[in-house]
C-alpha cells in the first residue's frame, strides 16, 4: 500500500514536469532539443519508477509469502509433532464408594456423549490409576484436548443427577508426579 | 481486603450449613472470591427473603469469610415487580443478577443500569439475546452470565445450540461474559478451570475464557463496592 502510494507521488512529479517543459517550449521559453532531451529523461525517470515499483511489489508479495509458508510450516509440525500425554488427577465427591469399573465406564460414557466417537479417539483418555478407598485417580489424555476432558468431567454431575461429581485437582506431564499429587492433595 | 481472581460469581444460598460447606468447597478448589445469590421469584415473600438475607450474613461473619459477596437473583416476567424489587433491594446487596422470563423483561433488565448481569438460561428466550440486546447490555454495561449447571438441567437441554451463536454476538458486541458455577451443594460445584473449560470447548480462545472467571467478574464486584460506598453520589460524580 506505501509502494502504491509512493509511485503515485512519483508519478505526479514526473507528470508536473512534463507539463511543465511542454509549455515551456509552446511558449517558446526553450528549444526542440532541449524539448527533446527532457521528454527523453522524463520517459526513461517513467519507465524506472514504473519497473522500481512492480520490483518492491515483488519483494513484499514474497516477503508476504515466505511469512506464510513459515507459519504454515510451524503449524504443520504443531500438527505432527507427537502427542505429548497430560495426566490430570481427579477425587470424586458421592456419597456411596464408587468401583474402578464404575468409574472408568462413567468417564468412557461422558467423553463419548459429549465429544462423539471421532472425539473421544482423538481425546485418547484413559483411566490409569484409581484408589477406591481414597477415591482419587489419574487420567491419561492427550495435552491438545485437557480442556476438553475437564469439560467432560464437569458433566458427571448433571449425568448423575447430582448424586457423583467428578473434581480435577491438577494436572501435570508425568505420571510420577500425578502419583505424588494424588498422596498428597485433597478437598477433604 | 484485596479482591483477588478466579471468582464464582454465583453459588445458590439454600441454607446456611450446606451454603458454608459449598463456599469452603470453592475456596478449596481455587476460587479466591465467592458470591453467593439468594433467589427472588414474583410469588416469594419479602420477609422471607429479609431472613435469608440475615442468616447469609451471619453465615459468613460466623465463620470469618474475606472476599464473599451478596447477590440478588431475581426471576420474574413483570417489570412493575422487577422495578419495585431494584427499588426497595439494591442497596442491600453487592450484586444484583436477573432471569427474566419474557422479551419485554429482558430489554427492561438490559436497560437498567442498577442490573449486573443477564443470565442466560432460558431456551425460549435465547433468540431474543441478538444484536439489539447486545448493544443495550453494552450501553448499560451489564454482563451475560452463563451458569454451567444450568444450561445442562432437563428443562434447557437444547440450550448449548443456541449458545454459540450467542456468545459470538456478545464478543462482537464487547459485552463482557462471565462464567459462574450455579452450583446449590457440594455435588455441582465447578472448579474455575473447569468453567473456563466451557467457553474453550466452544471454540472461544483460554486467554477471552480467562477473563470470563477472572477479569470481568472482578470489575463487577470492584464497580458495585465503589456504588455502594459513601463517596459515590451518582454516575461520573463521586466524592473526592
Amino acid at each position: 500500500m506505501n509502494a502504491l502510494k509512493l509511485f503515485i507521488a512519483v508519478l505526479i512529479v514526473e507528470l508536473m514536469f512534463i507539463t511543465a517543459t511542454t509549455s515551456l517550449f509552446i511558449f517558446g521559453l526553450i528549444d526542440l532539443p532541449v524539448f527533446a532531451i527532457f521528454s527523453v529523461l522524463a520517459l526513461i525517470m517513467l519507465i524506472l519508477t514504473f519497473t522500481l515499483f512492480k520490483l518492491i511489489k515483488m519483494i513484499i508479495i514474497t516477503n508476504r509469502t515466505i511469512v506464510k509458508i513459515k507459519s504454515e510450516k510451524l503449524k504443520l509440525k504443531e500438527v505432527l509433532r507427537k502427542p505429548r500425554k497430560r495426566y490430570i488427577v481427579f477425587q470424586i465427591v458421592s456419597e456411596k464408594t464408587l468401583k474402578t469399573e464404575e468409574v472408568k465406564s462413567l468417564i468412557n460414557s461422558l467423553i463419548k456423549e459429549t465429544f462423539g466417537l471421532i472425539g473421544s479417539g482423538n481425546i485418547n483418555a484413559k483411566l490409569i490409576s484409581y484408589d477406591e478407598h481414597s477415591m482419587k485417580g489419574i487420567i491419561r489424555c492427550v495435552h491438545t484436548y485437557k480442556d476438553a476432558v475437564l469439560f467432560a468431567l464437569a458433566l458427571a454431575s448433571v449425568k448423575t443427577g447430582d448424586k457423583v461429581n467428578i473434581i480435577p485437582l491438577k494436572t501435570t506431564g508425568t505420571l510420577r508426579k500425578a502419583r505424588e499429587i494424588v498422596k498428597t492433595l485433597s478437598i477433604d | 481486603m484485596k479482591l483477588k481472581g478466579p471468582v464464582d460469581f454465583c453459588i445458590y444460598y439454600r441454607n446456611p450449613e450446606e451454603t458454608a460447606k459449598s463456599v469452603k468447597l470453592a475456596l478449596k478448589l481455587g476460587f479466591k472470591t465467592v458470591v453467593t445469590s439468594i433467589t427472588l421469584k414474583e410469588q416469594d415473600d419479602f420477609k422471607e427473603l429479609t431472613t435469608k438475607t440475615n442468616e447469609l450474613k451471619k453465615m459468613i461473619k460466623e465463620h470469618g469469610f474475606e472476599n464473599i459477596f451478596t447477590r440478588l437473583h431475581l426471576i420474574g416476567s413483570d417489570i412493575s415487580w422487577l422495578k419495585s424489587c431494584l427499588r426497595k433491594l439494591r442497596y442491600e446487596f453487592h450484586i444484583i443478577s436477573s432471569r427474566p422470563l419474557n422479551v419485554e423483561a429482558l430489554r427492561f433488565v438490559a436497560r437498567d443500569r442498577r442490573v449486573d448481569s443477564i443470565v442466560y438460561g432460558d431456551r425460549e428466550l435465547a433468540k431474543f439475546f441478538d444484536k439489539s440486546q447486545m448493544k443495550l447490555m453494552r450501553s448499560t454495561g451489564t454482563v451475560l452470565e452463563l451458569q454451567f449447571n444450568s444450561l445442562w438441567s432437563s428443562t434447557h437441554k437444547w440450550l448449548i445450540f443456541s449458545l454459540r451463536r450467542t456468545l459470538g454476538l456478545a464478543i462482537r458486541n464487547n459485552v463482557p461474559i462471565v462464567i459462574s458455577s450455579g452450583s446449590s451443594t457440594l455435588k455441582n460445584i465447578k472448579t474455575p478451570l473447569q468453567l473456563a473449560s466451557l467457553l474453550v470447548v466452544l471454540g472461544i480462545p483460554y486467554v477471552y475464557a480467562k477473563q470470563a472467571i477472572c477479569t470481568v467478574p472482578l470489575s463487577v464486584i470492584k464497580r458495585n463496592m465503589h456504588r455502594l460506598s459513601k463517596k459515590h453520589v451518582e454516575p461520573g460524580v463521586d466524592i473526592v
